[in-house]
């Protein structure tokens, strides 16, 4: 019995391809759009630490995830 | 040009100041996650009110609606807030102004393509079409095609003044024309296409209209959330060469 009703639930009457392929779509189009925004952050950022030009102080001790860029 | 900011916090009343991309790139960073927080309140909300075999008319199709009608909302909307900002900039020369227009775009074309894409998915096997040469359709098709063209001319030409000017005439043209003829197709729609706007949603059922409301709130909160991060990179980018960049990446990462 449970069965047939997660059958149904996936089918909705025969409009199931529809209705999921809309949801699927958005589920796309939302991680694509955050995908695509995490990249181009990344991308400035690796640019601006890669362009930086000030000498290494201790701050950079609290900086763990920054790319280490040989400037040499 | 560096930037007395440092690290004291913001005063509350100086909205002025927000005009400041460094000041702006704070208070956004800050303000982000509210909005990510309230987008997944509202579409979780609406999510669990319509269930997936909600209650609408407009045959068992309709959750489709569900996500198509807040898609051309939002595409519209998002036109209309980037031809405010183009407005601003072509008028008063602010810099934030065009860095907003730009970091719209891409969110505004997004949920046009998916208003497109789920329009017709609801097409299909309500009327038997995936596609028809009417106003509504070709509105959202030319909106589309605006998008487009903004984001490509930005992905050509990076910094230009003149690149964003012609972005804002763009903006500004989408923001006048297109929502006249959408507009236009929502007194001349009968009942075959129950047309959803502001004054009222003749179709549905109150508990649907809740969940279209809160699904709708939720795609808004969504492109705040999308549009102030973008913005942030966008300024990062724009105003690289400036003193407080190289201060803020540093304290950041």
């Amino acid at each position: 019995m449970k069965r047939m009703a997660w059958l149904e639930f996936f089918a909705l009457g025969g409009h199931g391809p529809y209705v999921w392929g809309a949801f699927l779509i958005t589920l796309a189009v939302v991680i694509v759009e955050l995908v695509l925004l995490r990249a181009r952050r990344r991308n400035i950022l690796r640019y601006l630490g890669a362009t930086q030009q000030a000498p290494r102080r201790s701050e950079d001790a609290r900086c763990r995830s920054r790319p280490r860029r040989h400037l040499s | 040009m560096s930037d007395s900011l440092g690290s004291r916090r913001l005063p509350a009343g100086d909205w002025l100041m927000l005009v400041s991309p460094h000041r702006f790139y704070r208070v956004a960073g800050a303000a982000a996650p509210y909005f990510v927080a309230c987008a997944v309140l509202f579409g979780t909300a609406a999510m669990a009110i319509e269930g997936f075999a909600g209650a609408s008319a407009g045959g068992r199709a309709a959750p489709i609606v569900f996500i198509h009608e807040p898609a051309a909302w939002m595409s519209l909307w998002i036109l209309t807030v980037m031809a405010f900002w183009g407005a601003i900039w072509l008028a008063l020369r602010l810099r934030l102004a065009r860095m907003l227009l730009i970091a719209l775009a891409p969110t505004g074309v997004l949920f046009t393509f998916l208003a497109l894409w789920t329009g017709s998915l609801w097409g299909k096997p309500t009327w038997g079409q995936w596609w028809l040469w009417d106003a509504r359709l070709t509105a959202e098709l030319v909106l589309l095609a605006l998008y487009a063209a903004i984001i490509g001319l930005h992905v050509a030409a990076l910094d230009d003044a003149r690149t964003d000017d012609i972005a804002a005439a763009i903006a500004l043209a989408g923001a006048v024309a297109v929502p006249v003829v959408y507009c236009a197709m929502h007194w001349s729609a009968g009942e075959a296409r129950p047309f959803v706007g502001l004054t009222g949603a003749p179709a549905l059922q109150s508990t649907a209209l809740a969940a279209a409301v809160l699904m709708t709130l939720a795609c808004w909160m969504y492109s705040f959330a999308t549009s102030l991060a973008r913005v942030r990179t966008i300024i990062l980018e724009r105003e690289r060469d400036a003193d407080w960049v190289a201060e803020e990446v540093r304290q950041r990462r």
